[in-house]
């Protein structure tokens, strides 16, 4: 009997640690997201729609719809410029491929902040590319690139760039590289290698990328705030705003409890599009 | 289908010569063995022939087209990859149809002319399986299939069989063979056993660090090595340099015997090798002044006996025909002959 309990007992400390740091912070929003709004506090105990009633409103949709596309699209921008360039690097002799991926590593090291005033400084008007641009004479009146929707991208891809980059490094690294040799002597052309071959058979590894990527955009705070204008604020900073800035936390609960479903949703639609793919 | 031909082609890795002056003719519907150790060069030779490198220098012709020119997917040429390289996205068939596809022939089409396949390499009604559901002699199988699906000029395998284990790899080299008797296209084997290259090959060519050796028939580079590294490879045991007096034939100094009608009038030093059927042990008697050896060991072979024996540092080994328990064992004085008649004298 004793012995039988053990792997159960093991079993416990995932199931803890889960419950710890992920249900239990859960398990509390949710009923704060019921509960009424205090301006005085931070709420009132209670049990009331409102707070969801509030999401099914113009504003709050066009934040989804935009916090949606910019999320989706840093992960395709982050995958597109991500894939090929560790196609790239994984067949440069040894010394360079370490070179690559310390920077790499070294990269994903940085903060966000650090990150987000680096691109505030270089596309400022006073001090970066603007100034050279128009120093040089390519630039009639320099004006600052950031704040924008651009610089925000920017800022999105330099967060995620690093950790697409080294998701897709063990497989490309240890591909089989005569598959690709293969397909050319069935008589692909070697840019038809890419669509026929390549890409398909990467196709689970680009397909978590793109929902790593999404998901973490989802949640990114610091790049809106710093690189993009309040019109590009995705959901996560408009949430903080809500429950610290107006000491909204039903509210802020509420809107995080939906937009978690949401992210469900489409992980969930990824993955069947994922297995009838691979059916098919 | 044209002759291929390689002349002086050369190949060089940075300062490392992979290839040195390659020449060599292959006819249409042949079939040919490279042969040689790992390491000499024999999936650099295929891949230039592909087209998936390209010579440093030399000549690829077949017909009256210059390989140069033709990019490898243009080439038409069918390989079975070392690793089979078989495409993990897609299912036994649509492996096997991708050429076709490729080749704009349709759906329907396609997957007929690679079901058909399929049943021509035994696979058949194992179409829809995934690649990854199939031991490893059936994707060995698929690999050769989607090679041959694109009918091509020449077809090349990288050392196909040698992951498999023996009695499986026996029965695909006779299929493999049948298969390409009845497709008559020409093909290019790749092995390091010189067995698996004796039992299919038309012609077998044996390269070594990157130069060809000889090139002929299994019975001319087994029965008459053109080098010593031939002899050797090919299991010649018994090759020795031997002074001929016009008479006889000396091994340091001890007759070895008249010299037989192949080497009469022959005078000086000369490579010779004795296949180890043409040698003969026979009890010493006192005082012989012939070479006598020491048994060191004894093994049967099945239908063989061979016997390993060391004369003043030399090794000689003599096999005959297992129809009578070994008369020599471990230990045991011997006096080693040599049917001279059957001696080869290899060119230097
Ligand atoms: N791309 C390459 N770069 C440098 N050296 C290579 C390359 N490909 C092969 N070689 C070298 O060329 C030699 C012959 O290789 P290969 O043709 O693969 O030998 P084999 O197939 O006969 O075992 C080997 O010494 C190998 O290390
Ligand atoms: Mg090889």
């Amino acid at each position: 009997m004793r012995r039988a309990a053990l792997p159960y007992a093991i079993g416990l400390f995932p199931l803890g640690m889960m419950v710890l740091f992920f249900v239990g912070p859960l398990a509390f929003m949710i009923v704060v997201s019921f509960y009424e709004s205090d301006p005085l506090g931070f709420y009132k105990i209670a049990f009331v729609w409102e707070n969801y009633g509030k999401f099914f409103s113009s504003f709050y949709y066009t934040i989804s719809l935009r916090s949606l596309w910019s999320a989706s699209l840093g992960a395709v921008l982050v995958v597109l410029l991500a894939f090929p360039a560790m196609y790239i690097i994984v067949d440069m002799p040894r010394r360079w491929q370490l070179f690559w991926v310390i920077l790499l590593l070294a990269l994903m090291c940085l903060s966000e902040v650090i990150i987000g005033f680096a691109w505030v400084i270089v596309l400022s008007e006073s001090s970066g590319v603007p100034k050279f641009l128009g120093w040089i004479g390519l630039w009639e009146n320099p004006r600052s690139l950031a704040p924008s929707f651009g610089a925000m991208m920017i800022g999105y891809i330099t967060l995620g760039f690093s950790l697409v980059a080294l998701m897709f490094f063990p497989q490309m690294a240890q591909r089989d590289r005569s598959i690709e040799e293969a397909a050319l002597t069935l008589g692909t052309p070697p840019l038809q290698v890419v669509t026929k071959v390549i890409l398909p058979t990467f196709r689970p590894a680009i397909l978590s990328s793109l929902v790593t990527m999404f998901v973490y955009f989802l949640g990114v705070y610091v790049m809106p705030t710093m690189l993009g204008r309040p019109q590009n604020w995705n959901m996560t900073v408009i949430i903080t705003d809500k429950a610290v800035g107006d000491a909204n936390m039903p509210l802020g609960a509420a809107l995080s409890v939906i937009m978690l479903l949401f992210t469900l949703l489409v992980i969930g639609a990824l993955w069947l599009a994922s297995r009838k793919g691979r059916a098919s | 289908m044209a002759t291929l031909s390689l002349s002086n082609v050369q190949k060089q890795f940075g300062s490392f010569q992979a290839l040195r002056d390659v020449n060599l003719e292959i006819g249409s519907g042949e079939f040919i063995c490279l042969l040689g150790g790992s390491g000499c060069g024999k999936t650099t030779l295929l891949r230039i022939i592909a087209g998936l490198e390209d010579a440093t220098s030399g000549s690829l012709r077949l017909g009256d087209d210059n390989l140069a020119d033709v990019p490898c997917h243009k080439r038409n040429v069918g390989m079975v990859f070392q690793s089979l390289a078989l495409f993990p996205h897609l299912n036994v068939a649509q492996n096997v149809a991708y050429g076709l596809d490729i080749r704009g022939v349709d759906k329907a089409e396609r997957l007929k002319k690679a079901g058909a396949l399929l049943e021509t390499v035994g696979l058949g009604g194992l179409g829809e399986r995934p690649v990854s559901a199939l031991s490893g002699g059936q994707r060995q199988r698929v690999a050769i299939a989607r090679a041959l699906a694109i009918q091509p000029v020449l077809f090349l395998m990288d050392e196909p069989f040698s992951a498999l284990d023996a009695g499986l790899r026996e029965h695909l080299q006779i299929e493999v063979k049948k298969l390409q008797r009845k497709l008559g296209v020409t093909t290019i084997f790749v092995t390091h056993d010189q067995n698996e290259a004796m039992s299919i090959a038309d012609r077998i060519v044996i390269l070594n660090e990157g130069r060809i050796e000889q090139a002929g028939t299994p019975t001319e580079v087994y029965a008459r090595p053109a080098t010593p590294f031939v002899a050797d490879f090919m299991g010649t045991n018994n090759v020795f340099e031997a002074q001929f007096t016009g008479h006889d034939v000396q091994l340091d100094g001890r007759s070895l015997g008249a010299p037989g009608a192949s080497f009469k009038g022959l005078f000086g030093r000369h490579q010779v090798a004795v296949r180890p059927e043409y040698l003969r042990l026979s009890r010493p008697s006192e005082g012989d002044a012939g070479l006598v050896g020491t048994v060191e060991f004894v093994r049967l072979l099945g239908a063989s006996i061979e016997t390993e024996l060391n004369v003043d540092g030399r090794t000689f080994v003599h096999t005959r025909i297992s129809d009578s328990p070994p008369e020599f064992q471990v230990g045991d004085k011997a006096l080693v002959q040599f049917d001279m008649d059957h001696a080869w004298m290899i060119p230097s």
